[in-house]
């Protein structure tokens, strides 16, 4: 019996360590400066800290972008996922609480484009902004990111067995509007899976990449990983090594601040969405 | 007019480009004292905006807008190649030379010979066969990319080595070095290097006539240059793990364990800043010869910058683009934050290009890279088809590192690769 416990043990310290090696090398790397990077061991620290240093030219580099592509990627992810997280709970809501012809022929559309990977619409979305004129603006990667397929899914499954008939009638016969109803009864009671729909939305914008690339020229609106993507695109020519691999540091704390905050809602609102399916 | 220009024969897949769309560029005209002529211009070096804003505050008439996008190779070309057929485009975009012929074949780029024609002789002739396919011009070079070796004078002293003129001097301080201290090696020889080899060989490994591509990747002047490699690689005397600019790359020439580079003269800076440890230690000498007293030299990378498909004002595009590589103000910025070696050939006696370099002991290096890029084969030409062909490349050197082949083997696969890749995309081709 202790014996399987140990080795149990081992196995998943061994599968730990295996995926937390990269984090730890971004780690130990973010903290050396440009001639440390390539020389002695890439796995523990050098001879001084310069995260410090690093992290102030990385908020400083080329005019202080980066901190700019911060705000950016903020707003594309936390605007564009609460607007998300909304469609999403009134689109699975309607498809759960209301039987309409074709519903469920609809439903199958919405299920059907969680198969597509978002990149592979990015160039007919870039030639519909492009003759609409967006292209090249906040909207441009904002429009895009409010729809969520999986988000539909999620929320009809969720609200069917979590929103009951039983009180939505009592809340009419209290007079309650449709309208009122959703905002007032069912966005609580679904708020669990409205919690995870906002997350994968929020991560999946954060790290979008293929879709702000083609639609924003313009480097004063690009998010984080297009910058990152940029800075790292020129190290050929452009030593910015330390900068790359620090900003790429800093890039993931807000996903990770992001995790550590809404965990416990994203893990029951994982297994809701896994079981009452 | 019997002007079949290989443009027009190249372009088997209309790219149904809608001309009428180029809003990005459509300022108003300037009639006197009008609004200004309104240019776009998309690149990633750093620096290109500061020659921009010099540009602007020097000219009323045309004002340009200077947007950053990834490098050509990691998304850049595609996304120009997108907003092309999007009608988006902007006028003005970076372009390196090896990837002129490929935008040609994508149809997007718009014919400036007679907007540019005027331009040519301020710049080193073989640039502007670079910009320029069967007498049509499509761009304005910029940069150059001279090479020469980069060598551990330390360590050459260290066992007695004297610096190489020639490729069999080359080989034999490569075996003197080796037998001194066997771990260390005279070369990482990179896949990227081997077109620069090539190119002073005297290859010429894609021409065209009338409007027929000819492809020359394992040419004899190729094949001596793939034998002697191979001859090395088998000896065990250069190393052929690395790709380049890897962590283990960068820390074997600051150690010295790797004792030259081929390089660049955009090489230059990287080193000072990846090895740091090796100041004083590296020299750079003329990158060694065929036969001893030849002058031959080849290039690697080097860009322009190229007017697009669409563009409504290509007259103001070629004043700025010609204005950006040849004006000294422009060009002292370029040097000094975008670190380019210019096209211009008056730009080669600029003083920030002609000093000595204290990274390299004070050595006056630019006068190795300036005997280089005056001394380049002239009529090297790179195909339509790039990326793929880079990729190709790559591959087919990486198999005969890793010793499951030999390069002149794998340069006759390619070759026949090659012609095929272009065939199926409906050029005609000779090979």
């Amino acid at each position: 019996m202790r014996a399987t416990r140990m080795s149990t043990l081992v196995l998943l310290l061994a599968i730990a360590g295996y995926f937390l090696l990269p984090v730890w090398w971004l780690i130990v790397s973010a903290t050396k400066s440009k001639g440390e990077l390539f020389g002695g061991n890439g796995f523990w620290f050098g001879a001084e800290l310069h995260l410090a240093d690093n992290v102030g030219r990385v908020f400083t580099h080329s005019g202080g972008a980066f901190p700019r592509w911060v705000l950016n990627s903020l707003l594309y992810s936390a605007g564009g996922a609460v607007a998300a997280t909304l469609l999403a709970a009134m689109a699975g809501y309607s498809l759960a609480k209301y039987p309409f012809r074709g519903r469920e022929g609809l439903f199958a559309v919405i299920i059907g484009a969680v198969l597509i990977p978002p990149p592979l619409l990015a160039l007919p979305l870039y030639l519909l902004a492009s003759s609409t004129g967006v292209v090249n603006t906040y909207w441009s990667v904002l429009i895009p990111s409010v729809v969520t397929p999986f988000g539909v899914y999620l929320a009809r499954v969720y609200a069917t067995s979590s929103v009951p008939e039983e009180l939505i009638d009592a809340a009419r016969i209290d007079g309650a509007g449709d309208l009122r109803i959703f905002f007032t009864v069912a966005l609580r009671l679904m708020s669990p899976a409205l919690v995870t729909i906002f997350l994968f939305q929020f991560v999946g914008i954060w790290n979008n990449f293929f879709l702000p690339l083609m639609m924003l020229a313009d480097d004063k609106l690009w998010p984080l990983t297009l910058g990152l993507y940029f800075w790292n695109s020129q190290l050929r020519d452009q030593p910015w090594y330390d900068i790359v691999v620090t900003g790429s540091l800093i890039s993931v704390v807000p996903l990770v601040i992001a995790f550590i905050v809404l965990q416990r809602y994203w893990r029951s609102g994982l297994a809701a969405g896994s079981l009452k399916a | 007019m019997k002007k079949t220009t290989i443009a027009a024969a190249l372009v088997v897949l209309p790219l149904a480009v809608t001309a009428c769309g180029s809003s990005s560029s459509d300022g108003p005209t300037s009639g006197g004292g009008a609004a200004p002529v309104k240019l776009e211009f998309w690149g990633w070096a750093p620096g290109y905006d500061k020659s921009v804003e010099l540009f602007n505050a020097g000219h009323k008439d045309v004002q340009v807008t200077f947007n950053k996008l990834p490098s050509g190779g990691k998304g850049g070309y595609d996304k120009m190649f997108t907003a092309v057929k999007a009608g988006n485009a902007p006028c003005l975009a970076q372009v390196g030379f090896e990837s002129m012929p490929t935008f040609l074949l994508e149809n997007a780029l718009e014919d400036i010979t007679s907007e540019a024609g005027s331009a040519q002789g301020q710049f080193i002739p073989w640039t502007w066969n670079q910009v320029s396919l069967v007498g049509r011009t499509y761009g304005i070079p910029v940069d150059t990319g001279p090479t020469a070796l980069y060598y551990r004078k330390d360590v050459f002293d260290k066992y007695g080595i004297a610096v190489p003129k020639t490729w069999d001097e080359y080989a034999k301080a490569a075996e003197k070095l080796h037998q001194a201290d066997p771990e260390a090696y005279i070369l990482n020889l990179r896949a990227v290097d081997l077109a620069g080899l090539a190119w002073q060989s005297g290859a010429k490994w894609f021409s065209t006539a009338g409007d027929t591509w000819k492809v020359a990747v394992n040419s004899p002047e190729t094949r001596r240059m793939a034998e002697y490699w191979q001859g090395l690689i088998d000896k065990k005397l250069v190393n052929v793990t690395d790709e380049g600019y890897s962590a283990a790359w960068w820390s074997s020439l600051q150690s010295g364990k790797v004792a030259t580079a081929i390089g660049a003269v955009w090489l230059r800076p990287l080193i000072a800043e990846n090895a740091p440890a090796a100041k004083g230690k590296f020299a750079v000498a003329p990158m060694p010869q065929w036969a001893a007293g030849e002058k031959k030299f080849g290039n690697e990378g080097g860009s322009s910058t190229a007017v697009l498909k669409g563009c409504a004002h290509k007259k103001e595009a070629v004043e700025f683009a010609t204005w950006m590589s040849t004006d000294p103000a422009s060009l002292k910025n370029l040097i000094k934050v975008t670190g380019i070696y210019p096209a211009a050939s008056a730009g080669l006696s600029l003083p920030e290009v002609d000093t000595g370099v204290e990274y390299f002991g004070g050595q006056n290096i630019f006068q190795v890279f300036a005997e280089a890029a005056q001394n380049t084969d002239t009529s090297w030409q790179w195909g339509p088809m790039q990326s793929q062909f880079g990729a190709d490349l790559t591959d087919s050197v990486n198999v005969a590192y890793s010793g499951k082949g030999t390069l002149p083997a794998q340069l006759d696969i390619l070759q026949g690769k090659t012609v095929e890749v272009m065939k199926s995309k409906g050029l005609k081709v000779e090979g």
